[in-house]
């Protein structure tokens, strides 16, 4: 079973007084476990739409989504909220930490929600931060840590409940040339030590060599060759 | 964390955060001042009534609260304190004879109560001038009265009125003392003297026209001991009535307070409900982006509803923790309450209060309880569903 399985996808948005704009036309893909993928297509290809559907936060006009086997369609927001507390990691290009929490209880706060008793939550946060190199920010504030290692900590959220997939949008945009391929290389890392599957969107070429396989979007439509890498 | 991510996010804007406080604060110890002088200033009327010439209870013949008159009595009143001993355990009775009559000294005379009350046993008055109240052609003048007409410790006063049986009751008595009591009627047209004078002075055998009842109790409301009373009390002869029905006016007026300031906490309530309604709505706005991302990484929207409700709920405790420390500190710093300028005189034969002891009363906190936590609740709710409902995307979105 697919780990992620899209079927026949379709996403149109319709805002009053403007024309409905096709962002996904029909998109169809499978991803395995452990995959390390990339979805690659310039800017309003529907990069964004299409991980925002599998992560149940954006709903397809038509066709389905499957996560670990689950239809997305017709769940409840409480239950898709369960769904993407169990089985999906998001990884945001804006890093989206909490202010209020430290950089340890932003990676805590899903497990919190899944019933994770305390001691074993800070050994498990704590462990992945090791792991990560971000052992001395535990208890930082993320506004006091740079965008590379507020972007670490986003990464380490996403993983710490092992999830099912990592869905990660333009996870290196905000950062420079280095610190981007870093966190690349930190999530490929992760990808073969816990086997996590990734699927991370982007447009920069050094981002795209990394991935295992790269599917290009282009105008809400899958191109047909894909790109196999190592 | 859910608590204490409320707790952080109430001093994200701390600014904004002490003003919807404080506002809250200050609604709460308005309510708890208001509602502690008020009731207060009610106990202590209450405590003056049930403790003067009214009492908790009285007991009289059928008809007599009605249209009292010199011949309607209780006949045998230690039989009726002996039932009263038994159904209302600790309530003491006082046995009195009240009549009208005329009394004259010198070239003066005046009309006046006779009351006639059983030495010692009266908490009616204190002696100004002169002895206590003894057996005999003894009699006690109220203060003013006894200006009126112009007697001392001494002196003589002849009373003139008519009796039970029909006839003229007439006779001649020494001023043993004045007195001054809680009620300016008392004190301008009073004259007591013994309870078995009384009773032959007006004919009256061993009856008397009032058992006065006085309960071990502060309570304001003395109906079920009515109840009680009456269900042992022969009602085809007499009757059984308490303070607030045979001063129904003061009752009424207590409750009318009591509605007022109802309206005055609505009021509170509606201000300060706007100002958390506003406080949170702006926070929502503010944070929206972020609840975005709670609600991506798998927090039920209840839970976000819960988060924001707990966020207006913090500020509501510390409002409630503050306002009933500034309500303490106002009331305690004022402590004692001179109101003879705004309250002076009888109000239906029962002098007011002119000094409150001022204090917090427990009963108070109920009210400012609903405030503080009510308010910020319903204050919250609508910013808190809008949360609730943000859809997650459309929420990231947001910059
Ligand atoms: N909320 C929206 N309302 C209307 N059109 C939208 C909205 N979001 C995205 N689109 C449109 O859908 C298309 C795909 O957008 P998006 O998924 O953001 O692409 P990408 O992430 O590849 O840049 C674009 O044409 C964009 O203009
Ligand atoms: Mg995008």
């Amino acid at each position: 079973m697919p780990t992620v399985e899209v079927q026949n996808v379709t996403r149109v948005y319709e805002e009053k007084g403007m024309p409905p704009a096709q962002a996904l036309r029909g998109v169809s893909l499978s991803v395995e476990k452990g995959e390390f993928m990339a979805l690659a297509g310039p800017s309003g290809s529907g990069k964004t739409t299409l991980l925002n559907i599998i992560g149940g936060i954006d709903a397809a006009t038509s066709g389905e989504v499957r996560v670990d086997g689950q239809a997305l369609s017709g769940l409840s927001r409480a239950a898709l909220a369960d769904l993407r507390r169990d089985r999906i990691g998001f990884v945001f290009q804006a890093y989206n930490l909490v202010p209020v929490l430290t950089a340890a209880e932003n990676a805590e706060y899903v497990l919190q929600l899944k019933g994770v008793p305390a001691a074993e939550r800070r050994a498990r946060v704590k462990d992945v931060f090791e792991r990560m190199g971000l052992g001395r920010f535990l208890d930082s504030r993320p506004l006091k840590m740079s965008g590379g290692q507020q972007q670490r900590v986003a990464v380490a959220r996403a993983i710490v409940a092992d999830p099912a997939v990592v869905l990660a949008d333009e996870p290196t945009a905000n950062l420079d040339q280095r610190t981007g391929a870093e966190l690349m290389d930190l999530m490929h890392g992760l990808n073969r030590e816990r086997g996590t599957t990734f699927i991370f969107s982007s447009h920069d070429p050094m981002v795209l060599s990394r991935a295992q396989r790269v599917v290009r979007l282009v105008d809400g439509e899958l191109e047909r060759a894909e790109v196999r890498g190592p | 964390m859910l608590l204490s991510l409320a707790w952080r996010n109430v001093w994200r804007n701390a600014r904004r955060s002490l003003i919807t406080m404080s506002a809250l604060g200050v609604g709460v110890a308005g309510i708890v001042s208001i509602f502690s002088f008020r009731e207060v200033a009610n106990e202590a009327i209450v405590s003056d009534v049930t403790a003067g010439l009214v009492g908790h209870l009285q007991v009289h013949a059928l008809g007599y609260q009605e249209a009292p008159s010199v011949g309607l009595t209780v006949q045998h009143p230690l039989q009726v304190e002996a039932t009263l001993e038994r159904v209302l355990p600790g309530a003491k009775a006082e046995r009195r004879v009240i009549g009208a009559g005329l009394a004259g000294a010198g070239d003066r005379s005046a009309p006046v109560m006779v009351l006639g009350l059983e030495p010692g046993a009266s908490a009616l008055y204190t002696v100004k001038d002169g002895a206590g109240l003894g057996a005999g052609k003894d009699v006690l003048v109220g203060k003013d009265l006894a200006t009126d007409l112009g007697v001392a410790v001494g002196g003589e006063l002849v009373l003139v009125s008519q009796a039970a049986d029909g006839s003229v009751a007439n006779d001649r008595y020494t001023v043993a003392g004045t007195f001054e009591s809680s009620s300016a009627e008392l004190d301008g047209n009073a004259i007591a003297m013994s309870l078995s004078e009384a009773q032959s002075f007006f004919a009256l055998g061993d009856g008397v026209h009032q058992l006065v009842v006085r309960l071990p109790t502060q309570r304001e409301d003395v109906q079920p001991e009515a109840q009680a009373l009456r269900a042992a009390l022969d009602l085809k002869t007499l009757e059984a009535v308490s303070w607030s029905e045979m001063l129904p006016q003061m009752k009424a007026s207590m409750e009318q307070k009591r509605k007022n300031q109802g309206f005055v906490d609505f009021i509170i309530f509606l201000i300060v409900g706007l100002g958390v309604f506003n406080a949170m709505t702006m926070a929502v706005f503010e944070r929206t982006r972020e609840l975005g991302v709670l609600a991506a990484l798998g927090t039920r929207p209840r839970r976000i509803l819960a988060m924001v409700m707990l966020e207006a709920l913090w500020q509501g405790a510390m409002a409630f923790v503050v306002g009933v420390a500034l309500a303490a500190a106002i009331l305690y710093a004022l402590g004692t309450s001179d109101l003879s300028k705004m309250l002076g005189g009888d109000v239906m034969g029962v002098r007011m209060p002119t000094h409150l002891e001022l204090k917090l009363l427990p009963a108070s906190l109920k009210g400012a309880a609903i405030t503080a936590f009510l308010t910020a609740l319903l204050g919250a709710l609508l910013p808190a569903l809008r949360a609730m409902r943000l859809q997650p995307v459309e929420a990231l979105r947001q910059s």
